[in-house]
């Protein structure tokens, strides 16, 4: 399966990045598909009996690590739009990165948060105001991450660093803030580490 | 006539040695009265056209500053603890340990209630737990666990069998069967050396 590679770097980039990275349908709907396809192979070996227990237990427990790594970028995909759930909410750039279940999932949160402090407090207030202005929270840019080049790349200008020479090269890795890199990691020509 | 009364609540929150501290009703109800008052204050002078010199001017900025203030702490109060509900479902399950169930209101309870109902409808539409696999997977497939208390029967092998668990018995199980129920206080895990 090519899906296992592709499936740890999207998992890696969104466990390591500040932001919301577009979501990989493609990639999560053929390896939901993979693994129900080799669990239906397991149940009928294990009725057919076979082949070794000890060897459907190997295929199991494959399975089960591919699940791990698919539940895990989904979750942390979930837990930073619960996060950003206000700036999504207005801004319908970032929701085209998130898939259509994750935005339905956004949606009743973020009303289930506005409806929570309603009763709590904001309507037992006398002016009504939009608080959300004051108060979303911006991915940090800032951060420091670590990061590899995947394809050579010519004339690279960072703000606040200078560089030994202005290419960066396949396989060189860097510790630096993560806006400097940010596009190249979105076009696929860096991975985050 | 500032607004210490809303630092307070705040302080609670960070002085607390529990989990969540008692949701602080009336304090929050005098912050809400409070608010209005000045709200009331400032309504009067602007209605009565009290703000043509640089006095007036100054005190309805004030009035208006500390009205903002006590609606952000307000609702810092109450999205801080909304987010340990939150982080609880995660930790826990979706039964509130009993301790942390009297400290919170009913409006609490039901929004993470309802929290768990979102969550769960996302989860079913991906036909995945996001809930399991917290940890990168070891490579037992399977685990000895100790009952800690009666839990009657519980399905195991993807549904195909059903064991009993009763105290202080010593099984040997699917980790995808006995993890949540490790988590949520039922099974223990025994690590032999």
């Amino acid at each position: 399966m090519n899906l296992i590679p592709d499936l740890e770097k999207a998992w890696i980039n969104e466990k390591n990045s500040p932001e919301i990275f577009p979501f990989n349908e493609t990639l999560v709907n053929e390896t939901q598909n993979q693994l129900n396809k080799q669990e239906s192979f397991i149940f009928q070996q294990q009725s057919q009996n076979q082949t070794p227990t000890f060897i459907l237990n190997l295929y199991e427990t494959e399975i089960e690590r591919i699940k791990f790594l698919l539940r895990s970028y989904l979750r942390i995909r979930l837990r930073k739009i619960e996060k950003f759930s206000s700036n999504i909410i207005n801004d319908s750039q970032i929701q085209s990165l998130l898939s259509e279940k994750e935005f339905q999932f956004v949606q009743k949160f973020h009303n289930l948060i506005i409806n929570h402090l309603d009763e709590s407090f904001l309507s037992k207030l006398k002016r009504k105001k939009n608080f959300f202005q004051n108060k979303i929270d911006q991915p940090d840019f800032e951060e420091f991450v670590a990061c590899q080049v995947l394809e050579d790349i010519e004339n690279v200008q960072f703000e606040d660093q200078d560089l030994e020479d202005d290419d960066l090269k396949e396989g060189k890795l860097f510790i630096i803030k993560y806006k400097n890199i940010r596009s190249f990691v979105l076009e696929d020509k860096m991975k985050l580490l | 006539m500032n607004t210490e009364i809303a630092v307070e609540l705040l302080k609670e929150l960070q002085r607390t040695t529990e989990q969540l501290p008692k949701y602080d009703q009336s304090l929050v109800q005098k912050v809400i009265e409070e608010t209005n008052r000045k709200q009331e204050q400032l309504h009067e002078m602007v209605k009565q056209k009290k703000y043509e010199d640089t006095i007036s001017k100054t005190k309805l900025h004030i009035l208006n500053y500390m009205i903002e203030r006590n609606e952000q702490i307000l609702t810092s109060y109450h999205l801080e603890r909304g987010k340990k509900l939150i982080e609880m479902r995660w930790d826990f399950g979706s039964v509130i340990p009993n301790q942390i169930r009297e400290n919170i209101t009913q409006n609490e309870e039901s929004f993470h209630h309802e929290y768990c109902q979102i969550l769960e409808d996302y989860m079913n539409s991906l036909d995945l737990d996001l809930t399991q696999d917290h940890q990168p997977p070891s490579n037992d497939l399977y685990i000895e666990v100790r009952v800690l208390k009666d839990y009657g029967q519980i399905f195991i092998d993807g549904g195909q069998s059903i064991v009993e668990l009763k105290k202080n018995s010593r099984l040997f199980l699917r980790r995808v069967d006995a993890e949540n129920l490790i988590r949520e206080g039922v099974l223990e895990h025994i690590i032999s050396n």
